[in-house]
């Protein structure tokens, strides 16, 4: 028999496993239009239920220091987390890095009041980008109004890009973040290539 | 725009002196001869200015055809244009910007467009008019494949290219606008000025290169004594220091759709750009705009006469327009022929350059006012009453007749007179530009002082201003935009406007028309009907009138029986006069006649654009797996499973597909196989209802299904027809794991939410997928246990402890692992969970400690026959949507107990009815036939045919563990046929004979599942 | 390209979106007790008018909830847009919902509002 293996503690094996690579384009007047950088470690979280209950509102101020975001489309940060309202009964938590602590004892909170909470961490990448060109590379392939003016900070879309469905949301005027399924990265990578090309991109992790 | 004086070229219709926009000499050659000319101008006036009135052969007759208009309503000059990879046939000439090396070339035409041996078929002419392929070429049948092939050859107009792969870049973009205004001519600009000053978010877009529209081919109007295309240059920049502003020029508005949804196909940069694949050629805005505004501004009509259509015979604005815009003189002996005040000012034109005009034909018997005083004056004579009975000449204008008309406009009265002229300019009138406001669904009446259709009500968010909205005075239309701009701007809220000073001097045209829609031939002379009303597609006005006599009398039939109006120019030009044609014909109102249907788009989009970006790699996303990198590394082939990628077989050495496949599913029963089942869809279902939801989705009964259990469930649509199925797991009693198919993953999910949400949202129960959070690495075969607890797992893999169809949580290699016995082969086997990140490690980990155990990997096709050995459907190949769980022999899956589920009361209508295919093993007599998977069963051999079919083979393989052939399929009333022997005729004229099985080959007794 | 305004989400491209047909179509509690005829009337007649038609849509690129839509399928106008559940409250609507042919569950319709209206806690 004698099958092949990759060597997973190899960084430079990791990196060609992904359609990561470290890859840089300039554009014709040797600018880059847009950094894509990969989050490496990050949690997410499902909740799931009819969470107008102020347990959870207290829960969450407490644990995070922000508030729950009070409409569908909104979403709250800190250094280490988002809180992204995506429907009426519906939330998605992101913690950047290993925090677990905080979110083991969410979930058990969570729990007592009747709030489904599901683990995703490995179901989506999370992608940022940022640069001066972003919103109009975005728009090549995203039916949203991506207007300096109209998404303006502190607002997430369900939306799609492309082929694939995304979760986008506006961290700062030229900075995104995105959400996609895991298995959709290679298309949506190669999408955001395609699309940047002209302009010049960096991708890194 | 540089002003700078150029000097007279080679070539002799540029006029001395002239200041244009167009200054950089460039060559380019058309049919083989290299020509001079200025980059940006356009290909047509390019070719006027060498002399040439030849462009193209006409699309049924082949008669010689030239350039007739100056923009996008040009139905005759369409040319192929070439650039190394880049070649594109039926553009308009007036459409193309030449630059250094472009190559062009006429079309329609053999050996070549002076002696084209197409125009024999002129000789035919009788036997092609409109609708004659309804009647002709119909006998003897047969010989149709033979017409065919030589009417393919000579119909049609350009020749695509031969070169497959474009090389050029597309893209699309989405675009949000507050305000967008189509048409940047005098009051498209007034416009956009008075928006963008008001701070709302404005996109212009015009069609032409320079912004200005009419002002680039008058030389009658100043505004603000400004010349008019330099007063346009002026607002123009103004607006490109605006930030609010966005310009886009050569840019058609092709398609206004639904809700202010308009689309624009934008010319990015053009042949000249070398560089493929980086910057796009085309570009689509998708824009959504919360108003527009229409400024397209008017088409010319032609007069109809014969010989109308010979290369010579311009519209009199056209006309205008290469002299004031291009500097080039199309002719110096001219003869003007209309029936509007429109058309002396191309006299006056004409004579400022210094062409000789013979006449000014006006048709109508009288009309008095300045502009036709500054033409007498000049001493050209106009004839009033007069009308063009023929055009004559070879290949190009050589004389006209003209003669007196009669009162009512049918008749020439006396003898007609010949002049000699090289250039013919006629004017018809004009017609408003309404084919974005139609499509938008605005509704058009009929304006009887200026003898056109335009809008009228509106519907959408939009407002016509200019000539669109039917206005052919250019202050007054000024005045009116500034006042209805205003109106719009303060929907949005604006109360305060910068003051718009603007004064106009144009001429003054009481453009009081006669329609005379088919100008009289000569009196007693043999009548000949060339007199063409649609010239790309050759229509005649005796074919329009042929139509009506043979009952098409509607506009729609017309145009579908004579093809009028539907070449690539869309009828700009010819269309009224078909209604105009039809309406004296009937008798009826032109109102009552109306117009066709206005559709997108409005000139012809390329494929290019359309697809954008999603091509190639980006046409459908390809999904992989996290374990992925191991299949590609270990040369696995793959299949399409939906958009995903699966590793289908691992071929060793120089194995077939045949060999491999055997290989992987004998190994899998002798000792053990890995599979990748991470594409299984997975979704967590949480909440106080689950098990009356389960009980509701699922045909069997989860009431009683304990902590740990894992039951197998089917999913029925309501038609009773099987849909999905799949493991489903009690993790307790809120919270369940429910697998699916991989492609029934996102259906299955949409399927459970639209019944909560529209039907249950009383049940208290939340779905969340869960497909890619984890990997799925199944390990099966009599050594599963062994390896499994080689692999550093922790939990207890007694066969007590961890019986089937049961889950255990634990860790494998300090990886947190949700193990089940489920078993898709048969065998013992194990389905393990891990979080996704972590799937290529575990996966490896269990291969290479399960090596020494023999576990090989096995892909799809090889599970596919493993559970074909033991009789286990897969949904979408045993069922297709027509399928119950009785005809699948699945009885028991139907819960006896429950009082409703999802097909239940469809299952008591189907599963009653007799003759249904039912599911069934077939065992060909020749052990080592397989039959072809969708081959078709019949009752005897002997039949003739039409034979009735009885059912088909829905799976088929061959089995290394029962060494023979095996296959399932859905024979009608196969339950009751177990022993008969039934047939298969092949595509190979084979007929193979086969039994009637029970649908389980291997292990029909289960033995060996608990891999004792 | 309709432009829809999800109840939730608020203005999108219809390319987010999918048509699920007739609204107000309600599953019969005991269908035991229909005939073969009203049992496939339910599974397959659907209206299809020329003119104000009520339909229910699904934001499947977005916050995947389902909603009803008041249209004219000739001029593609949106009347109204109003949530899973409820009724419509615009005239043209009101007139579509009125003409709702289904008359035999239309009492079935009504006590499953009641039903919904408690839930909401």
């Amino acid at each position: 028999m004698g099958y092949s293996y990759l060597n997973l503690k190899d960084k430079k094996v990791l990196n060609s496993t992904s359609c990561f690579k470290k890859e840089q384009i300039l554009s014709k007047n040797k600018d880059i239009g847009i950094t894509i950088n990969y989050h490496n470690n990050i949690n997410i979280f499902n909740i799931r239920g009819n969470y107008k209950i102020s347990d959870f509102q207290m829960l969450v101020n407490e644990n995070f220091k922000y508030k729950v975001p009070s409409s569908i489309g909104r979403f709250n940060q800190n250094k280490i987390s988002f809180l992204l309202n995506l429907g009426p009964d519906e939330l998605l938590f992101i913690s950047l890095g290993s925090n677990l602590t905080t979110i083991e004892k969410l979930e058990k909170n969570l729990k007592r009041i009747q709030l489904t909470i599901t683990k995703v961490s490995d179901q989506y990448e999370m992608l940022n980008l940022t640069g001066k060109k972003v919103r109009w590379i975005l728009s090549k392939g995203c039916p949203i109004n991506l207007d300096k003016n109209f998404t303006v900070p502190g607002l997430c879309f369900q939306t799609i890009l492309g082929h694939s469905n995304v979760i986008l949301f506006c961290k700062e005027e030229n900075s995104f973040s995105l959400l996609i399924l895991s298995s959709y990265l290679d298309y949506v990578i190669n999408w955001l290539k395609v699309s940047s090309h002209e302009h010049g991109y960096k991708i890194f992790n | 725009m540089n002003l700078i004086t150029w000097k007279k070229l080679m070539s002799k219709k540029r006029i001395d002196n002239f200041v244009t926009n167009y200054n950089k000499k460039v060559f380019f050659n058309f049919d083989g001869k290299k020509l001079s000319g200025f980059e940006g101008e356009s290909l047509a006036s390019a070719l006027i200015a060498n002399d040439i009135k030849l462009i193209g052969r006409s699309f049924k007759y082949h008669r010689p055809r030239g350039i007739m208009a100056l923009g996008s309503e040009e139905p005759n000059a369409l040319v192929r244009i070439h650039k190394n990879d880049r070649i594109e046939p039926n553009i308009q000439a007036t459409k193309v910007k030449i630059f250094d090396g472009l190559v062009s070339q006429s079309q329609n035409r053999w050996p070549n467009l002076k002696y084209d041996l197409g125009k024999v078929i002129s000789f035919f002419s009788r036997l092609l008019p409109a609708g004659f392929y309804y009647k002709t070429f119909m006998w003897p049948n047969f010989m149709w494949k033979t017409y065919e092939y030589f009417i393919r050859r000579l119909a049609g107009h350009g020749k695509a290219s031969d070169v497959h792969e474009d090389p050029d870049k597309y893209e699309h973009i989405h675009f949000h606008v507050d305000v967008i205004i189509v048409g940047a001519g005098p009051t498209g600009l007034v416009s956009t000025l008075l928006t963008a000053q008001s701070g709302l978010k404005t996109l212009l877009v015009d069609e032409n290169n320079y912004f200005g529209g009419c002002l680039l081919y008058e030389n009658d109007i100043k505004i603000n004594s400004l010349e008019g295309k330099v007063w346009a240059y002026k607002i123009s920049k103004k607006l490109k220091k605006m930030p609010n502003v966005t310009l886009l020029n050569n840019s058609t508005v092709f398609g206004y759709h639904d809700h202010n949804y308009i689309t624009i196909a934008e010319e990015c940069s053009n042949y000249s750009v070398d560089e493929y694949l980086t910057f796009p050629r085309q570009r689509l805005w998708k824009v959504r705009a919360k108003k527009v505004i229409l400024a397209q501004g008017l088409i010319e009509r032609p007069l109809i006469m014969s010989g109308n259509d010979l290369p010579g015979v311009m519209l009199s604005g056209s006309v205008r327009g290469y002299i004031n815009n291009y500097g080039v003189l199309p002719g110096d002996e001219v003869l003007i022929c209309t029936n509007n005040d429109d058309a002396y000012r191309t006299a006056l034109t004409l004579h400022n350059v210094g062409a000789k005009v013979k006449y000014v034909l006006d048709i109508r018997a009288k009309a008095k006012g300045k502009i036709i005083e500054s033409v007498k004056n000049l001493g050209i004579e106009v004839l009033f009453g007069y009308g063009i009975a023929s055009v004559n000449g070879n290949r190009e204008v050589k004389n006209v007749e003209i003669g007196p008309l009669s009162e009512a406009g049918s008749s020439i009265i006396e003898k007609t007179k010949k002049i000699k002229v090289n250039l013919v300019a006629v004017s018809g009138g004009w017609t408003p530009s309404v084919h974005l406001f139609s499509q938008s669904g605005g509704k058009l009446i009929w304006d009887k002082k200026y003898f056109c259709f335009k809008p009228s009500i509106h519907v959408q968010e939009e407002m016509t201003i200019g000539g669109t909205d039917g206005s052919f005075d250019i202050k007054k239309s000024i005045d009116e935009t500034i006042g209805k701009t205003k109106t719009l701007l303060k929907q949005f809220g604006i109360r305060t406007f910068k003051k718009v000073n603007l004064k106009i001097e144009a001429p003054s045209l009481s453009n009081e028309i006669r329609s005379i829609w088919r100008l009289p031939n000569e009196q007693g002379k043999k009548t000949s009907d060339k007199a063409f009303v649609d010239f790309q597609n050759d229509v005649l006005t005796s074919d329009i009138l042929l139509a009506s006599n043979e009952g098409y009398n509607s506009i729609e039939h017309l145009k579908r029986y004579t093809t009028l109006g539907m070449g690539t120019d869309q009828g700009k030009t010819s269309n009224m006069a078909g209604i105009g044609i039809l309406s004296n014909k009937l008798s009826k109102n032109i109102e009552e006649i109306g117009t066709t249907t206005y559709r997108y788009p409005y000139t012809p989009v390329t494929f290019g654009t359309i697809a954008g970006n999603d091509i190639k790699s980006l046409f459908d996303p390809v999904r992989l797996t996290k374990i992925d990198p191991w299949h590609r590394l270990n040369h696995a082939k793959y299949e399409h499973v939906g958009q995903w990628m699966r590793a289908w077989y691992y071929p060793q050495k120089n194995e077939n597909f045949r060999d491999a496949v055997n290989r992987e599913v004998y190994n899998t029963r002798q000792s053990a196989g890995i599979l990748d089942a991470s594409t299984l869809g997975k979704i967590d279902i949480k909440g106080s209802d689950v098990r009356k939801f389960l009980n509701m989705i699922y045909t069997n009964d989860w009431s009683s299904i304990k902590k740990g259990q894992c039951k197998y469930g089917l999913m029925l649509k309501e038609d009773g027809m099987v849909m999905d199925d799949g493991v489903t797991s009690c993790i307790n009693d809120n919270h369940f794991h429910m697998t699916t198919t991989t492609t029934g993953a996102p259906v299955v999910m949409s399927w459970m939410e639209e019944w909560l949400q529209t039907e249950w949202p009383n049940l208290d129960v939340f779905l969340t997928s869960v497909t890619e959070q984890w990997s799925v690495i199944s390990i099966a075969g009599p050594k599963s246990r062994d390896i499994l607890k080689a692999s550093n797992c922790n939990v207890n893999l007694n066969e007590k402890i961890f019986p089937m169809m049961t889950f255990k949580d634990g860790l494998i290699d300090n990886v947190p692992a949700r193990i089940f016995r489920i078993s898709f082969t048969g065998e013992l086997s194990y389905e393990i969970n891990v979080p996704s990140k972590h799937g290529l490690r575990i996966w490896q980990k269990i291969l290479k400690n399960g090596e020494d155990f023999g576990l090989m990997p096995y892909g799809t096709e090889a599970m596919h026959v493993l559970r074909a050995e033991k009789g286990f459907i897969i949904v979408g190949q045993e069922t297709d949507g027509s399928v119950n769980p009785v005809d699948l022999g699945m009885d028991w899956i139907i819960s006896k107990k429950k009082n409703d589920f999802i097909g239940k009361r469809s299952l008591a209508i189907t599963s009653s009815t007799n003759d249904r295919k039912q599911l069934v093993g077939i065992f060909t007599d020749d052990p080592n036939k397989v039959l072809p998977e969708g081959a078709h069963a019949v009752e005897s051999s002997k039949e003739k045919t039409p034979v009735k079919m009885i059912g088909h083979i829905t799976s088929s393989y061959f089995s290394p563990n029962c060494n023979r052939s095996i296959a399932l399929g859905l024979i009608k009333n196969g339950h009751s046929k177990f022993g008969d022997t039934i047939y298969f005729p092949l595509l190979d004229k084979d007929v193979v004979s086969a039994k009637i099985v029970k649908p389980c080959f291997f292990d029909s007794k289960g033995e060996r599942i608990n891999g004792l | 390209m309709l432009n829809i305004e999800c109840p939730y989400c608020g203005l999108r491209d219809e390319i987010e979106f999918s048509c699920g047909g007739e609204a107000h179509i309600v599953r019969p509690n005991k269908c035991h007790g229909l005939s073969n005829k009203e049992w496939s009337e339910y599974l397959f007649s659907r209206y299809n008018p020329k003119g104000i038609f009520i339909e229910r849509w699904v934001h499947s690129s977005g916050c995947r909830r389902w909603f009803n839509l008041v249209r004219n399928t000739i001029t593609n106008e949106i009347y109204e847009i109003y949530k899973m559940g409820e009724n419509p409250k615009s005239k043209e609507g009101k007139i579509a919902f009125k003409k709702n042919w289904r008359g035999s569950h239309k009492d079935e319709f009504n006590n499953l509002e009641k039903i919904n209206v408690k839930k909401k806690n």
